[in-house]
């Protein structure tokens, strides 16, 4: 089990009888500030962060009826928003490609790391950050981790070990 | 350092603070998505209509019927010259299939790397002709999965060809599919080469990828497994320099 179901196990352990199916209300209200903080830490952004949390609990709610018997619906919904973030990421590179001026906005509109994020963090990738976040924050494993972003395991432990070299290398320019 | 990562990232999840929208939020967003999805289901409809009309009067028409031509030139270089031909498979390989036509161009691609649509309007738009051929590493049991491709695309001009090499660069650079994907490209220079292109993984340096544009050709080398580097791009360089050679 991983450890969103456990933290959403024990938090409906706490709160709720669990004989009483769990409600997308209820759900909604466990989940929402977890998975919008770690979608922030991931695209650094709170805008596009609020608009791929939005789009996955509206896709779960579509969806309710089959997901919350799930084993880990928590999950799911970090793999759904997970999967928004990659295709989002994946069609600003194609733009940034294809459309040179579409590059040129975003990089007027990104000058400054976000006050959230920590500085050495700021200076990873969203894919570096994400592969972090879905292993040491969600508790996935690289695998998991490597289907939510449509890469290989590997690619996931390759990601790690470039974004904790880039921290080491902030942390050792600080001292 | 994975504790130092962790209590970096719960750190800054604490500093983020609440979110600030509610189910009334997403209530607005099913609804807009329910409208999209109807003004969607109502657009097929309309076009399956107008297709089924279009196909009578072509089936009433007395003129013969044509296939609809997508090309938009002739073929103007034989890219078999180009590509790397079975009678030139590389030592310690064996060529194993061939493509051509659209299907050449579509392998290698996941559904999901762009809208469909979008995807493939920017493949196809002055799309020409492709031809790809792939060699497997032989003698190596333990690298069974290590082969080999070439592949080059015809496009009408040099402005599609660079729109299409947006879409095949995105797809080669950041997708894993088939283990192609690189996870950190590095652009290096090539003689001939048009638009920046040759592109090796620095985190798993045994996949290679060289997708370029020459004028309004993409040329593609990509190899996975035990290649030496130095024997892929002087298969780079020779197709490059074919693709010169095959406009005289």
């Amino acid at each position: 089990m991983t450890k969103q179901a456990l933290r959403l196990d024990a938090i409906r352990a706490a709160d709720t009888d669990l004989s009483v199916p769990l409600t997308f209300e209820e759900f909604f209200r466990l989940e929402r500030d977890h998975l919008f903080g770690t979608l922030c830490l991931i695209t650094g952004d709170r805008d596009e962060a609020e608009e791929l949390a939005q789009e996955a609990f509206t896709t779960v709610w579509e969806r309710w009826d089959r997901v919350q018997g799930m084993d880990n619906p928590a999950g799911y919904v970090h793999r759904v928003a997970t999967n928004a973030f990659r295709k989002r990421y994946r069609r600003q590179m194609v733009l940034r490609r294809v459309l040179p001026h579409f590059a040129e906005r975003e990089h007027e509109g990104s000058a400054e790391a976000p006050a959230f994020l920590h500085e050495a963090l700021a200076a990873l990738t969203p894919r570096q950050r994400a592969a972090l976040v879905l292993t040491e924050l969600w508790g996935f494993s690289a695998a998991e981790a490597g289907r939510a972003l449509g890469v290989r395991a590997s690619t996931i432990g390759a990601l790690k070990h470039q974004g904790r070299n880039t921290l080491r290398e902030r942390a050792d320019d600080d001292d | 350092m994975t504790t130092d990562v962790r209590a970096m990232l719960e750190r800054d999840l604490a500093g983020v603070g609440p979110a600030r929208f509610d189910l009334s939020d997403l209530e607005l967003l099913r609804r807009h998505r329910r409208r999209r999805e109807a003004l969607i289901s109502l657009a097929v409809a309309l076009a399956l209509l107008a297709g089924g009309v279009i196909g009578m009067l072509r089936t009433l028409s007395p003129e013969p019927r044509v296939p609809a031509d997508r090309t938009a030139r002739p073929p103007s270089v034989d890219l078999r010259q180009v590509v790397l031909g079975e009678a030139a498979t590389p030592l310690r390989a064996r060529f194993q299939a061939r493509d051509r036509g659209e299907e050449a161009l579509q392998v290698g691609l996941p559904v999901d790397g762009l809208p469909a649509d979008d995807a493939n309007a920017l493949m196809t738009t002055g799309f020409v002709q492709a031809e790809r051929t792939v060699f497997e590493r032989v003698g190596e049991p333990s690298l069974h999965d290590a082969a080999l491709e070439t592949w080059a695309a015809e496009y009408d001009s040099p402005d599609t060809a660079r729109a299409a090499l947006g879409v095949f660069l995105e797809e080669t650079v950041l997708v894993n599919y088939m283990d192609w994907g690189l996870i950190e490209p590095r652009p290096v220079a090539l003689d001939g080469a048009d638009e920046g292109s040759l592109y090796i993984d620095r985190a798993i340096p045994r996949d290679v990828v060289y997708l370029w544009r020459h004028e309004n050709l993409l040329l593609r080398v990509t190899t996975q497994g035990n290649f030496p580097p130095s024997d892929v791009r002087r298969i780079a360089e020779a197709m490059d320099a074919r693709a010169t050679a095959a406009r005289r």
